[in-house]
């Protein structure tokens, strides 16, 4: 259950650099989550962290130890892959007991483990199975007892969730979670959908294009998030964003976007820029038919609405080049076109640097 | 029955004829004496036209003419099993370390461009080789000759079975611990199973039908059956009895594999 | 892959095959390089004589009488082995829909393509041999015999056998291609009333184009390299009535004993099958 450092670790494939000076600290006994889109890196990281590749620069330490250069099973990893990478030709039992079968122990010893890893993972039943036989949630399960059963420190998930349906994958996080609580195992979690990390996440990396892009908890990136692509990317569903400019009149400070007017104090950060980009959550916007509570109000004609299992996401045309998204928390069925009143309290605001989309202020910090 | 699909079922009936009409013939003539091989009107109906007899099968595995066969034998399989040795590794190479020197894309094509070689442009060069080392028209010499030339084929093919392997699987062998060797042998080769089982009986079966090495490289001492076939004609007093039985004994083996391999057959051309 | 940059495991898996390889193919390149060009006859020792070997080509009548029988042979017998064979090909889909019966013609058709040419020559030999079994049913109906080893159907009768033993190959290759074909394709054909060669034309062919092509390029090539039945049948023979250039590089290098002209002629053809495969391949890559 190793602390494990990253230093400046740089990959390149075929001349094209894939990981770029990352340094990373990963706390020991704890559900770390690195996440990013395709493309990102992510999996690259993971296979360094393993030990199936090796870094062209840099130095991955183990609890201070240095292990860039040796194999998965010196440094004690297991993982886990994308497609369970079991296989095919041996039954489940043989999968997980498969790390076993050169470490020395005797058969009897072998079976044990197996069958204590499998009960702990409910799949005892299916032991005598052959992996075609098997189903998505059942595959996951042998993979990950296949993974722990050689009592490794560090146990690695490539985008564990990609291939199961949406009602396993809810089973399967939680189950994540529990193992990684009872075990205090150091669990590693790649993956491209926020919600795991959200869910899941005891510390968070954002990755993308061979970067790390911010570090934190899950409330720190919700509230804090470096920049666009990280406040766009974490969140339940993508933040609306609309320009906005800060401009002196008299003694006040003002901000004005193409739909409403705040004043602002402590402004010294936005004065420098003027124009800015602001980010609005759609879980931050309330409909006021629900009762107000005296934020900022805006009023538009509904395009579109979904429904996402018991949510409903309002796209209203506000006069802006795109569609305000709303979210609201329960199934809200309106005509096209009907005229919707929102309101949000405007210290939810993000305010984003137009030169580097970096993020500058919290309405909460600068709000008159 | 319209006119069009009785056209059909009677064409393909001609061509069926004309496939197994030779085949017939050969068979029935194998068991013939040899006066009732060419006779006006034509024998062809054992029993009836004539008393089949095993003369034809008995001067063969009373002379030297049976031995070509344990040549056949002993040649093809040898060569197949080293050029699947060589095959499966080199394709291996091919498959996982593409990025790597003498495993790349270049090498693999000039691998196979050997294939193309026209055999008659290379025996003479070839028998001079193994002139030179004295090894000429021994096992050594066409073995050696034959597996160099099956290895594109089994690199080919195998290569192909490979590529079907997630490289996931690679990994989480890696990861579970097994030496490269150990998930060669434990993971790679019982993956493989059915393709290998394949690659081996069409090697085989091209290396049992050879003709242009046995009789060039070989034909002396070391003789195999197809190259024995030219020894027993002729002319006016070619035996031609013998001559059809041992074309049924040699064709017996790519009929087994034939009847065997039907379903993979269909699988392999469609690659 | 996770073998360390540097791991010398990808050069030991090609090393050995490598290694087994160039033990031979090295001396027969250099072996060639060196016979091409110079004039290396039986009775005296080699003399340099740079391109004099492709010199004599463009004057000997015999290679050039053997070139046009080369493009006989293979140009019409690959056309009729590759026309054939889609026929038949098309005929046992179309029209057979018993599964069973399809599949044991298949697999009867198919059975010519697995024996040794060697062996296809001795069967057919006793076939068209002057007192063969060809000419036996002629004289017993009182029609004079055929001489089909004559010089002057020698080649078309080598050409025939090709096309008995090799016409499953295209067979098997559009039979396979063709079963891939889905049928709602052609029961939308039917829908639109489309014509057998309009749907032929628009549905079948697409599919099966490449299977056309690519049995095509390997019968081309390898009835250009085979000479395996002109060395048991014919010997070329009569006269040099059936010498294509296989066989012709063939006696030069072993009756003859021409090594350095024979070097030379292998060269060449061996230019020429790079250049048909290469134009081949080019013909399939265009719209794959």
């Amino acid at each position: 259950m190793p602390e494990i450092i990253l230093q400046n670790v740089s990959k390149s494939l075929n001349g094209k650099p894939i990981l770029q000076d990352i340094d990373l600290e990963i706390p020991n006994r704890s559900l770390y989550c690195i996440l990013g889109p395709p493309k990102s890196g992510k999996s690259m990281l993971v296979r360094l962290i393993a030990g199936l590749e090796v870094p062209d620069r840099g130095k991955i330490l183990f609890d201070g130890k240095d292990v860039t250069e040796l194999s998965p099973v010196e440094r004690k990893v297991a993982v886990v892959f994308q497609d369970f990478a079991l296989y095919p030709h041996l039954t489940a039992f043989e999968n997980i007991a498969s790390p076993l079968t050169i470490s020395g122990l005797t058969k009897d010893e072998i079976i044990k483990r197996v069958e204590k890893v499998a009960k702990y993972l409910k799949i005892s039943h299916r032991l005598n199975h052959y992996p075609s036989e098997l189903s998505g949630g059942e595959l996951q399960r042998v993979a990950i007892a296949r993974a722990l059963v050689k009592e490794a420190m560090v146990l690695l998930l490539d985008e564990p969730f990609v291939r199961l349906d949406y009602k396993v994958r809810e089973d399967m996080r939680a189950e994540l979670y529990r193992l990684q609580k009872d075990i205090g195992i150091n669990v590693i979690l790649i993956t491209s959908d926020p919600l795991d990390a959200m869910s899941l996440g005891d510390k968070i990396a954002i990755i993308n294009e061979g970067k790390i892009l911010q570090v934190g908890d899950r409330t720190e990136i919700y509230e804090k998030p470096a920049d666009v692509f990280v406040a766009r990317y974490f969140g339940v569903i993508e933040m609306n964003f609309l320009p906005g400019s800060v401009y002196k009149r008299g003694d006040e400070v003002l901000l004005k976007t193409k739909i409403f007017e705040l004043r602002l104090q402590n402004v010294k950060k936005l004065l420098e820029t003027g124009e800015v980009l602001i980010g609005l959550r759609p879980e931050h916007l309330s409909i006021t038919e629900f009762g107000k509570f005296g934020g900022i109000s805006l009023k538009g004609k509904l395009i579109l609405s979904e429904v996402i299992g018991s949510d409903t996401i309002l796209h209203l045309d506000v006069g802006l080049s795109e569609p305000l998204k709303v979210l609201v928390p329960e199934i809200y069925r309106k005509h096209e076109g009907t005229e919707i009143e929102v309101e949000f309290n405007p210290e939810a605001l993000y305010f984003f640097s137009l030169k580097d989309n970096k993020l500058i202020a919290r309405g909460g910090d600068i709000i008159g | 029955m319209d006119v069009k699909k009785l056209l059909v079922f009677i064409g393909l009936t001609i061509y069926g004829l004309w496939v197994l009409a030779p085949y017939y013939l050969t068979i029935i003539t194998s068991f013939k004496e040899l006066v009732d091989v060419f006779s006006i009107p034509p024998k062809i109906v054992p029993f009836i036209d004539f008393k089949p007899t095993l003369e034809g099968y008995q001067r063969i595995f009373a002379t030297k003419s049976g031995w070509t066969f344990i040549t056949s034998l002993i040649t093809a399989t040898t060569a197949t099993i080293l050029a699947l040795i060589l095959g499966l590794l080199a394709a291996y190479g091919f498959s996982r370390f593409s990025r790597a020197p003498m495993n790349d894309e270049r090498s693999f094509f000039i691998l196979l461009t050997l294939r193309m070689l026209p055999p008659f442009a290379v025996v003479l060069p070839i028998v001079s080789y193994w002139v030179f080392f004295g090894l000429a028209d021994t096992f050594f010499a066409l073995i050696w000759t034959y597996t160099i030339f099956s290895i594109p084929l089994t690199v080919w093919l195998i290569k192909g079975f490979v590529d079907e392997i997630p490289k996931s699987i690679d990994d989480a062998a890696r990861v579970d611990g097994y030496s490269f060797w150990r998930m060669f042998r434990r993971i790679l080769i019982p993956l493989l199973g059915a393709g290998l089982v394949a690659t081996t009986a069409l090697v085989w079966l091209f290396l049992w039908n050879e003709f242009l090495f046995a009789l060039k490289v070989a034909g002396g001492n070391v003789v195999t059956y197809t190259a024995h076939l030219p020894q027993l004609k002729l002319g006016q007093r070619t035996l031609w009895n013998v001559f059809a039985a041992m074309g049924v004994i040699g064709s017996i083996p790519p009929i087994i594999i034939l009847i065997l391999f039907r379903r993979y057959i269909i699988r392999l051309y469609l690659r | 892959m996770g073998v360390r940059k540097g791991s010398s495991i990808p050069i030991f898996l090609q090393l050995p095959a490598t290694i087994v390889i160039w033990s031979l193919v090295g001396y027969v390149l250099i072996w060639l390089l060196y016979s091409i060009v110079h004039r290396y006859v039986p009775g005296s020792s080699p003399e340099f004589i740079g391109l004099g070997n492709f010199l004599e080509m463009l004057y000997d009548a015999r290679l050039h009488s053997a070139v046009l029988r080369t493009i006989y042979y293979v140009g019409i017998g690959a056309f009729i082995e590759v026309f054939l064979g889609m026929i038949i090909a098309l005929a046992l889909v179309n029209y057979i829909k018993n599964d069973t019966i399809r599949f044991t013609l298949l697999i009867l058709f198919i059975t010519p393509m697995c024996l040794a040419e060697a062996v296809v020559s001795i069967i057919w030999l006793m076939l068209v041999t002057p007192e063969g079994y060809i000419n036996c049913f002629l004289r017993y109906m009182g029609l004079p015999g055929v001489g089909w080893l004559s010089e002057s159907l020698a080649l078309t009768t080598l050409m025939m056998i090709d096309v008995w033993q090799w016409t499953p190959l295209p067979l098997l290759l559009v039979y396979a291609a063709r079963s891939s074909i889905p049928v709602e394709l052609y029961e939308t054909a039917e829908i639109d009333r489309l014509s057998p060669f309009t749907t032929f034309r628009v549905v079948t062919w697409p599919f099966i184009r490449n299977a056309v092509l690519v049995s095509a390029i390997l019968r081309v090539i390898f009835m250009y390299i085979t000479i395996d039945k002109f060395i048991m049948i014919t010997k070329g023979g009569p006269g040099f009535a059936s010498e294509i250039i296989g066989y012709y590089v063939f006696v030069q290098s072993f009756s003859y004993r021409n090594v350095g002209y024979a070097a030379a002629l292998g060269f060449l053809t061996m230019i020429i099958a790079a250049i048909i495969t290469y134009f081949f391949w080019n013909m399939l890559r265009r719209r794959e």
